[in-house]
């Protein structure tokens, strides 16, 4: 038989085959029926109740449409085309995470899933007890190497059309960091804070350990930082001896620590920076710790987005020991200490409200208490291999000299940064950027209502897939009009919440172009409650090292032009 | 546009059906075709601008070939350079017919179909090979000591989705012309549609023209056709959200593993041979009932392949879309079995190796594609049996497949180092360390376990999808309508789940 025979019989066979359907015809309408009345169901009923997810919206992340003057038409092409892309992703996202499907089906299948058959999702795994683990914490842990150079490679190179890949190599940023600080005459500490998994591997049916279970690169990360001249304190090992005589050292449903851990952590933390680290003598704060409880869901069941109400987990009660000055005040952070803490959530937790374990119970409070002096700090959630160093380098350019005084930076950030974080230099030399006269800068006690265009601003994420709650994005507000008439090149810096316990506000929503209304107040009178969510920062022109404003939108937002 | 994603399922595909039995007959095409392209550029809407270029070269070289289009392509075919304009106005509104096959070719009709072969390699060459090329050049280099004129590029070349199935398909037009297998289209839609159309356009099956030449001129559109391609479409996302993506879970955590045991090995390498089964066997079970919905009959492309009791079967069942497209405009043209054995072995390994090189610009796929070409002629060697027929049939096939599964470690791993390191641990011979505890806490819940086993019963206990829609009783069409609610369901809580095939 030829070639062209035996093709044609390939093709003959299907339509032979498809001629050999044996349907009734009521069977085949129905199923036809079925189907179409299916997928067409779910779009009309979406439009139906809540048509504004539909909305096709422009790219919101920073892209300034003052740079299209002077740029080549490939460069304009590609532009556009990056904002088409952006619009695409954008409403994609918003009906994975909005439309009727996603909040009503989703949940129940969820519950269906972890209840009868004892499976997570793509961002957790279930272990034994009611344990929860963060599926990314999992990866870290039994994962490639993150300084094998395949590795390394393959992450260096995962960028797109609308992301750039993440810096993925841990050592140069932290080289550079380390020789930045001791251009100053400050010693860098590092603190990489172990996963969950690292310490609680038995509740994945493996057996406890005495040792804590690592990424296969860690030593070698550790040797290379000592031998670069940095000190690296390891928590693990301390947590590890906790875990395993029977005092759970990590929360059951949360990605972070138990309060004993912190507190035990800060301890030995102490004595280590009191032993490797000559400090100047200072007269003691005098401090108290008081008990207190707290209950919580865990961050972890969040990331399951199970139905409202109908969780199969308990909630989970912890006993926190509060540090409060001598009059009874909660612990605040000194800007005058020789130390600084930078952190993430471990440094976070029980300290910030909005993390839903009490306040004043953190790492910074209980490191200051164990030390007996007064420490500054910088914590951020999220982002911990470059947020707190980012908003570092920000207090220095917007003159805010943080590291003053300073003689030790304690650096803790979550180990799993390590395979999964961005690892891009942070400079924290900037040459001082000049400000334009119209940029609104706030004042003390400052409160304005305002009418502003939206010339850039940070995108949120989509809720249920990363482990915080709340979010903050920047905006950059141009053609501000504070009840007169607005002035062109007036600008500001905004922050707004863009998402509250899950879900996202209508900040999340804006787009380039928009036209807000909005109240304005200074930054720094919220930033003690607010400065430790997660927050994503402007990266274009001179209005990132403006004063930020805290900004809340007036409802509804108008409609973009 | 990904077919298991919410935006296709409940926006794309009833706007598409509504809009194509809502236009008239001569408008469907026109139709097909802008919405092929909003779903070709929902990934990266610049990409639309290749997948034109392309669609444009071989329409125009499909013309010349045949000696009709414009004046000047018409001189450029048939070599007649005094042919009045009236001539070939006149010309342009003749049908189009096919060239005699066996008969001798003009230099402008040899020269059309070169321009259109060497412009589909080219934008594949340079958009698929140019990243590769490059490193292997500048490690080329470095292993001579030669570091000072490596060319370290700082840009990569983004791979446009789906190119190596377009530039195939729309090559095979100008090819099949040449060939006189087939007439030309003369109306560019009708063309475009059969390039861009949507269910087979970015992961196949490989549509040659002349598989659907005669249904771009009329095709019929009847209720049971429709209800076989939502049968189909059911069981393709119930494999692909069922089976492909938890199977997937496994071996992404095997693959991208610190340390593993050698049964974790195997076991994820299991995971993965059933991945990419599932996982592409599911997208061509979409796009075949997709085409149904559309009064189109696609060719079967998956027979069962893991039921092969030899290389060479499994070939005939696996991806048959490509191994017939390679075996007719690669293997016969180099010779196929016409010049001896030696030449028939050469042939069959240059083949299988340039269809891993089609895969992916890696070694890796170079490795894959020789592992199976060297099998291939082995099992030729033989007299077209297998290695070990005298072994009963059940052992067979099981031998069968574990030596496929070995090939996918090259198919999956990121590099030849990952592949080898792999297969050592498979052997007993990788480092455990403590992680793999961890490792083995989540690769073994009951869930993935259950869902690998799961997938083990449907590939060798259950039929394919052809034999299953076959004969749709009131009890199947329910079946299959369980299947789609599950699907869909379970896709809801599914963030992420793009097919294997979209990368190549």
């Amino acid at each position: 038989m030829s070639v062209e025979s035996l093709h044609k019989t390939r093709v003959a066979q299907a339509h032979a085959e498809v001629g050999r359907t044996e349907v009734s015809r009521p069977v085949a309408l129905t199923l036809t029926a079925v189907f179409l009345t299916t997928i067409a169901a779910v779009p009309i009923t979406q439009a139906w109740v809540d048509h504004g997810v539909l909305r096709v919206a422009k790219d919101t992340t920073a892209t300034a449409p003052g740079r299209v003057d002077g740029r080549s038409p490939i460069a304009r092409v590609i532009d556009g085309n990056r904002q088409v892309l952006a619009a695409i992703r954008r409403f994609t996202d918003r009906l994975d995470t909005d439309s009727v499907l996603a909040r009503h089906l989703r949940p129940a299948v969820q519950l269906l899933l972890t209840e009868r058959l004892g499976a997570g999702n793509e961002r957790v795994y279930t272990g034994r007890d009611d344990w929860l683990y963060y599926a990314i914490d999992v990866q870290h842990v039994v994962g490639r190497g993150f300084l094998d150079p395949g590795q390394l490679a393959r992450r260096a190179a995962s960028g797109d059309s609308l992301f750039e890949a993440a810096v993925p190599d841990p050592r140069p940023a932290l080289r550079a960091f380390n020789d930045a600080l001791a251009r100053r005459g400050i010693t860098l500490v590092l603190v990489p804070t172990p996963v969950k998994p690292s310490i609680h591997p038995e509740q994945l049916g493996v057996r406890a350990s005495l040792a804590p279970v690592r990424n296969v690169s860690f030593s070698q990360f550790a040797d290379e930082m000592r031998a670069a001249g940095m000190l690296l304190f390891d928590p693990a090992p301390l947590l590890a001896n906790l875990g395993a005589l029977g005092d759970a050292a990590y929360l059951a449903r949360d990605t972070h620590w138990r309060p004993d851990a912190v507190a035990a952590v800060a301890q030995a933390l102490a004595r280590f920076l009191e032993r490797e680290i000559p400090l100047p003598e200072r007269a003691p704060v005098s401090l108290d710790a008081r008990l207190a409880r707290v209950s919580n869901r865990g961050d972890i069941v969040g990331l399951l987005d199970l139905p409202a109400g109908w969780s199969p987990y308990p909630v989970e009660t912890v006993e926190v020991r509060r540090i409060l000055t001598a009059d009874g005040r909660p612990w605040r952070g000194d800007p005058t200490a020789d130390v600084l803490l930078l952190g993430d959530s471990f440094a976070n937790i029980f300290s910030l409200e909005a993390m839903g374990w009490g306040t004043a119970a953190g790492l910074a409070e209980h490191l200051s208490f164990a030390l007996g002096r007064p420490v500054d700090r910088l914590v951020q959630n999220a982002n911990g291999a470059f947020a707190s160093r980012a908003a570092l380098a920000r207090e220095l350019a917007r003159g805010r000299d943080r590291l003053a005084g300073k003689r030790v930076v304690v650096y803790q950030f979550a180990t799993r940064e390590l395979t999964h974080g961005d690892w891009r230099l942070v400079d924290l030399d900037p040459p001082r950027p000049t400000l334009a006269s119209t940029v609104l800068t706030p004042e003390p006690g400052q409160v304005l209502t305002v009418q502003g265009r939206v010339r850039q601003l940070t995108r949120a994420p989509r809720p249920g897939t990363v482990p915080y709650r709340d979010h903050i994005i920047s905006v950059d507000l141009v053609e501000i009009d504070t009840g007169g008439a607005a002035v062109t090149d007036s600008e500001a810096l905004v922050y707004l919440s863009s998402m509250e316990d899950n879900v996202w506000t209508a900040a999340a929503s804006l787009i380039v172009g928009q036209t807000i209304t909005l109240t304005l107040r200074p930054w720094a009178e919220v930033a003690p409650e607010l400065d430790g969510i997660t927050r994503t920062e402007l990266i274009e022109g001179n209005v990132v090292f403006a004063e930020p404003w805290w900004g809340e939108l007036a409802t509804p937002p108008l409609e973009p032009p | 546009m990904v077919f298991s994603s919410h935006v296709f399922v409940f926006y794309f595909l009833p706007l598409t059906l509504l809009l194509y039995y809502a236009a008239p007959w001569r408008g469907r095409h026109l139709v097909l075709t802008l919405l092929s392209y909003l779903f070709y550029g929902w990934a990266n809407p610049l990409f639309v601008v290749l997948l034109l270029f392309s669609t444009v070269v071989d329409y125009v070289c499909g013309l010349a070939i045949v000696g009709s289009g414009p004046l000047w392509l018409g001189r450029l075919a048939t070599l007649r350079p005094t042919q009045s304009r009236a001539g070939a106005r006149s010309r342009w509104h003749r049908p189009l017919v096919s060239l005699e096959p066996d008969t001798p070719r003009t230099r402008g009709q040899r020269t059309a179909v070169i321009v259109s072969v060497c412009t589909n390699l080219a934008l594949l060459g340079f958009f698929k090979y140019f990243n590769f090329g490059v490193a292997s050049y500048d490690t080329l280099l470095t292993l001579l000591g030669l570091d000072g004129l490596r060319l370290e590029l700082v840009f990569r070349i983004t791979l446009p989705l789906g190119i190596s199935f377009y530039t195939f398909q729309s090559m095979s037009y100008t090819i099949d012309v040449y060939r006189g297998h087939a007439a030309p289209l003369r109306s560019f839609i009708d063309f475009a549609c059969y390039v861009s159309m949507f269910p087979q356009l970015v992961a196949g099956p490989i549509i040659r023209f002349s598989e659907v030449a005669d249904q771009l001129r009329g095709r019929t559109c009847t209720v049971t056709k429709f209800a076989r391609g939502v049968a189909f479409l059911s069981v393709g996302l119930a494999k692909k959200i069922l089976l492909a993506n938890p199977c997937g879970q496994v071996a992404d955590l095997a693959f991208d593993a610190g340390s593993l045991g050698a049964l974790d090995a195997w076991y994820g390498l299991v995971a993965y041979a059933f991945q990419i089964y599932y996982d592409f066997s599911a997208y061509s079970d979409m796009a075949i009932g997709l085409g149904l919905m559309l009064g189109f009959v696609f060719p079967k492309n998956f027979d069962s392949p893991y039921r092969s009791a030899s290389i060479t079967e499994f070939w005939r069942r696996w991806h048959i879309s490509l191994s017939s497209w390679l075996r007719d405009y690669l293997y016969v043209p180099l010779g196929g079995s016409r010049h001896g054995p030696r030449r028939t072995y050469v042939n069959l390994l240059l083949v299988m190796v340039l269809g891993g090189l089609w895969h992916g610009a890696a070694w890796t796929f170079v490795i894959w594609g020789g592992l199976h070409g060297t099998l291939l002629a082995l099992e030729r060697a033989r007299g077209k049996t297998a290695l070990y027929d005298r072994l009963p049939r059940p052992v067979r096939v099981g031998a069968t497949f574990v030596l496929v599964s070995i090939g996918w470690v090259f198919f999956r791993a990121d590099n030849l180092g990952e592949a080898l390191r792999y297969l050592q641990t498979m052997l007993g011979l990788g480092a455990v360390e403590p992680s793999r505890a961890v490792l083995a806490g989540v690769m073994y819940q009951p869930y993935l376990v259950g869902t690998v086993a799961v997938a083990a019963l449907v590939t060798w206990g259950c039929p394919q999808t052809w034999d299953w829609t076959r004969r749709l009783t009131a009890p199947r069409a329910g079946l299959t309508v369980a299947a789609l609610v599950v699907a869909l369901a379970l896709l809801s809580t599914q963030a992420y789940n793009p097919f294997i095939y979209f990368m190549f």
